[in-house]
């Protein structure tokens, strides 16, 4: 068994992909908040100050992870799902979500490349409520390790 | 909070189930958090956290920095340094390396009480989530 160099195919560079909605619920703002240990009364069941129960800023990565699991499955981009590290993170937020928003995340495939003998997948996002308005902007790179051949 | 300042460390201990926990807060159920056998399968030493569990981490160091509204956080990039085992799987274990992620973040001018909006000034920050006692390994290992 050897490691090899990891299998790019870069042909899907810039591609989009329709909308996915995600309908964010109070319990699921509950759950996440306490998972992560963020107990405050805003996350938990107060509105203070919000229309509803508020997401945390990391939520984001819930709600936006449909859209891009939608791409890293996409047999066009042809990634070794079972080999990916999850390498670094970006969010820019704007709009705060809360329960009973829907969300709506479009994917976008911003790069494609190879170094080191490792696969760079780096998937950009781009979600806004039902009104219109952006909640967040995330870029996703995702390093594919060679995998024992 | 100023331009520099280091924030944190937090200390966390993730239990031995907080793979699991995290996968059902977050609907990520890939094999490499919760099926040992796959994941020393694909050349892991057993299933790890999620990373954004520990960019999660990150993040709350931050806003509770700055009092915990979410609106405080307006923008964050964590590169990870090394990945992370559940507690359980540290037992017997000797080299115990911490993980760090550095970050860029940007808060709302003013903090909590100051307004959010496009015209508001940033400030850059580094900041430090420091997981405690959970063994890390190297991911060029040959």
């Amino acid at each position: 068994v050897g490691w090899g160099v990891a299998v790019v195919e870069a042909r899907a560079m810039g591609k989009r992909y329709p909308a996915v909605l995600y309908g964010v619920d109070g319990e699921g703002i509950r759950r996440y908040a306490r998972v992560v240990g963020l107990d405050l009364p805003f996350h938990l069941g107060r509105k203070a100050g919000f229309r509803d129960i508020v997401a945390p800023p990391m939520f984001a990565a819930v709600y936006t992870a449909p859209a891009v699991f939608g791409a890293m499955n996409d047999p066009e981009v042809g990634m070794d799902i079972l080999h990916n590290l999850h390498a670094s993170q970006r969010f820019v937020w704007s709009e705060p979500v809360c329960a009973g928003d829907t969300v709506f995340t479009e994917a976008r495939i911003a790069e494609i490349f190879e170094k080191n003998g490792k696969g760079f997948y780096v998937f950009e996002t781009v979600s806004v409520n039902q009104h219109g308005l952006e909640t967040a902007r995330g870029t996703w790179t995702n390093i594919v390790r060679p995998g024992p051949s | 909070v100023k331009p520099g300042k280091r924030i944190g460390p937090l200390h966390v201990r993730p239990e031995g189930d907080m793979a699991l926990r995290y996968a059902e807060a977050s609907g990520d159920h890939s094999s490499v958090h919760l099926n040992e056998d796959l994941a020393r399968s694909v050349g892991l030493p057993g299933v790890v956290l999620h990373g954004l569990y520990s960019i999660a981490l990150v993040a709350r160091t931050a806003n509770e920095a700055v009092g915990g509204d979410p609106r405080s956080l307006l923008s964050l990039t964590v590169r990870g340094r090394a990945l992370v085992e559940p507690e359980a799987r540290q037992e017997g274990r000797r080299t115990i390396r911490n993980a760090r992620a550095e970050l860029d973040l940007s808060f709302a001018d003013g903090g909590p009480q100051g307004g959010v909006g496009l015209g508001a000034r940033f400030g850059r920050l580094t900041v430090e989530a420091v997981l405690v006692g959970c063994p890390t390994f190297r991911e060029s290992r040959g």
